[in-house]
């Protein structure tokens, strides 16, 4: 059991900054996804956490107590790598014991106790006897959890460690992983590129770009309170519109004109206008998430814009619209019993309280 | 004859007769090993392709034997000469050279692969040392040594054979480790090896195939060398082929049969290691640690 504290953390590669100024609190028994794109510093801050890098500056805290030089297997960590990382020269039986029998050195009937209580917990109690190379991707990744689970680890490190098993079994582990977390209570952080993955699983997520931590909240937060444009964009299956919008201010609501013709000003009644004061004449987008948008009659007067179906995309249990008003394409979510078809003229509404306002300078979200 | 059997039989007939091309000198060692001495120096000017009446004469000779006089033409004025010493010197200065190359130089492949020690150049710096031949470089070797005191000694060949072939085994070795994915040693670290014990509990155990077949290359250029052996030693020290070229006698001059003799024996030990880890030299059973 560990809590986790990393204070202005800094990693640098020569002149590449892979981490930039972390500081991130982790609570004991917390299941915390770390998820951006590839080459944000995610990877880069698991290794720190493991120990197999060290940072450059700042500090890493396991429960109150700096752990910046302290040798790996001295942390007390669990370790899952993507590639699984099976050491394919042995058999399932001795890949789960190599921690207990090599490294702790514990006695044979300790060490048999203990892989039997993980296979079981795992569900691979009948390939202990196989060569590790021998074994499905599926069964490899699971002795490679195995393996890192073996000595009661505090601290859990996942990284991305499904992305290479099958779309059926990714989400089985999913599950699995999550049950095992509430079972042992451990700190489980998880690296993910997958906003899915990080949604399904995580208490908390840390959302991380160009090195930098972007925004840390709860699934609900990130999703429905971005931090930024960087964070609207990537988190959501279906990516939300961005609109330029032009900010104006009348008694005290804040309206939001875009470049349509004929669209209607988006009036914000909720005293959002205090945003414009300090911003002043800076470009401004407004977004809104596709499954905040509703489709409409052309006639009906609540359209706030109007405009022509391009595409249709069937996924089964909802339908994605794109729809092009005057220069603008939107993407609409709507359920699958709504279907327009191809060149169809419709209005679009914005549910007004999912409106985010991002500022284009600073990609801050205003609201 | 359908055009496949026709292609298979064409295949068939040019393998054999590369084969024969190639395997012509080893039977033709093989045979003379076993001539007499008649026909080994026929003075009749005749061709024995096959070995009549074969006779273990040469063997005897090599080792310590009397030489047996079967033509009369004075192979008793020739003294008895024994190649046994000249084999365990070489079995001592080309296996410990193997040993000190396969030390040095899987402790640098294994630096410049995980850690990339020495930068870019490091690898090509080691690489050049084969590239101008050994001829050229050996006459100043052969004062540096003596200044050392290690002409003609054990140490001073050893040496030599291992810095020779450190290359070689820095380049076979540094493949075979580039081919482990870093997360393997990650691993063992996160379960608490050292970075030597990673490497020896985790990555040795997978190259093993590789190690195997770096072993017998650098071991069989090793057994089989005569310039080096011939410059920095040969006369306390003398390796088997050293031995070899020098069993003359001074009435049939240079006695082939006699060479092919030993040269048979010489051939055995890197056919047995190559038997001995035939399974090993199969390159790549080892190499599934990431399934991609």
């Amino acid at each position: 059991m560990a809590k986790i504290e990393l204070e202005n953390v800094w990693k640098r590669f020569g002149r590449v900054e892979a981490v930039v100024d972390l500081t991130l609190d982790i609570p004991d028994g917390s299941f915390i996804a770390l998820l951006g794109p590839s080459g944000c510093g995610k990877t880069t801050t698991m290794n720190m956490l493991s120990g197999l890098l060290q940072p450059t500056s700042g500090e890493i805290r396991f429960n109150g107590e700096v752990v910046n030089d302290l040798h790996p297997g001295k942390r007390n960590v669990g370790f899952v790598f993507q590639n699984y990382a099976i050491f394919t020269h042995m058999s399932a039986f001795d890949n789960i014991a190599f921690g207990l029998r090599v490294v702790r050195k514990q006695p044979a009937e300790t060490v048999e106790r203990e892989v039997e209580r993980v296979a079981e917990l795992l569900d691979i109690s009948h390939l202990l006897e196989q060569r590790a190379a021998d074994l499905s991707v599926n069964d490899m990744q699971k002795v490679a959890i195995g393996r890192s689970m073996i000595t009661n680890p505090g601290i859990f490190l996942l990284d991305e460690p499904f992305s290479n098993l099958d779309a059926a079994f990714r989400a089985y582990m999913r599950a699995e992983m999550k049950k095992l977390q509430r079972e042992l209570r451990q700190t489980m952080i998880y690296v993910t590129h997958d906003q899915v993955e990080a949604m399904a699983m995580a208490d908390h997520i840390a959302i991380m770009d160009l090195g930098k931590l972007q925004q840390y909240g709860t699934p609900d937060e990130v999703y429905n309170s971005p931090a930024n444009r960087f964070v609207a964009h990537f988190v959501g299956s279906t990516t939300m519109n961005f609109l330029p919008a032009e900010l104006g201010a009348t008694d005290g609501s804040l309206e939001l004109r875009l470049p349509i013709p004929e669209a209607r000003p988006i009036v914000l009644e909720d005293g959002s206008a205090k945003l414009l004061d300090e911003k002043g004449e800076r470009g401004h987008t407004l977004g809104i998430r596709p499954e905040h948008l509703e489709l409409l009659d052309p006639a009906n007067e609540r359209a706030d814009a109007r405009g022509t179906v391009l595409l249709v995309e069937p996924l089964g249990a909802r339908n994605i619209v794109h729809l092009r008003a005057g220069e603008i394409d939107f993407r609409v979510v709507v359920p699958p019993t709504i279907r327009p078809r191809v060149g169809d003229a419709l209005g679009i509404e914005l549910e007004r309280k999912y409106v985010h306002v991002f500022d284009d300078m600073t990609g801050k979200a205003l609201r | 004859m359908s055009a496949k059997t026709l292609r298979t039989t064409a295949r068939t007939v040019v393998i054999a007769l590369i084969l024969a091309l190639f395997l012509f000198p080893v039977y033709w060692m093989i045979t003379m090993a076993f001539k007499p001495q008649p026909q080994w120096a026929p003075t009749t000017g005749e061709t024995y392709w096959f070995p009549e009446s074969p006779t273990f004469g040469n063997f005897k000779r090599i080792f310590g034997g009397e030489p047996t006089d079967e033509s009369g033409l004075g192979f008793l004025t020739s003294t008895p000469i024994d190649a046994t010493d000249s084999i365990i010197t070489s079995l001592i200065v080309a296996g410990l050279g193997t040993v000190l190359a396969l030390l040095v130089g899987i402790s640098t492949a294994y630096g410049i692969s995980r850690f990339r020690a020495g930068g870019k150049l490091l690898p090509f710096a080691i690489l050049q040392l084969r590239m101008f031949p050994p001829i050229a470089v050996i006459i100043p070797i052969l004062f540096l040594w003596t200044y050392l005191q290690l002409n003609d000694t054990y140490w001073g060949l050893i040496l030599i054979y291992g810095a020779v072939t450190f290359p070689f085994v820095v380049w076979l070795m540094r493949s075979f480790f580039d081919e482990i994915p870093r997360e393997i040693a990650e691993a063992a670290i996160v379960d608490g090896c050292s970075n030597f014990g990673a490497f020896r509990k985790a990555i040795l155990p997978l190259v093993k195939g590789g190690l195997a077949t770096t072993a017998l290359f650098v071991f069989i250029l090793n057994w089989s060398d005569y310039l080096i052996a011939l410059v920095l030693a040969g006369s306390r020290v003398i390796t088997a082929p050293v031995f070899l070229s020098q069993i003359r006698s001074a009435s049939t001059g240079v006695e082939f049969g006699s060479q092919a003799a030993l040269a048979l024996i010489l051939i055995l030990p890197p056919v047995i290691l190559a038997i001995a880890i035939q399974k090993h030299l199969v390159r790549g059973l080892t190499f599934g640690a990431i399934k991609r």
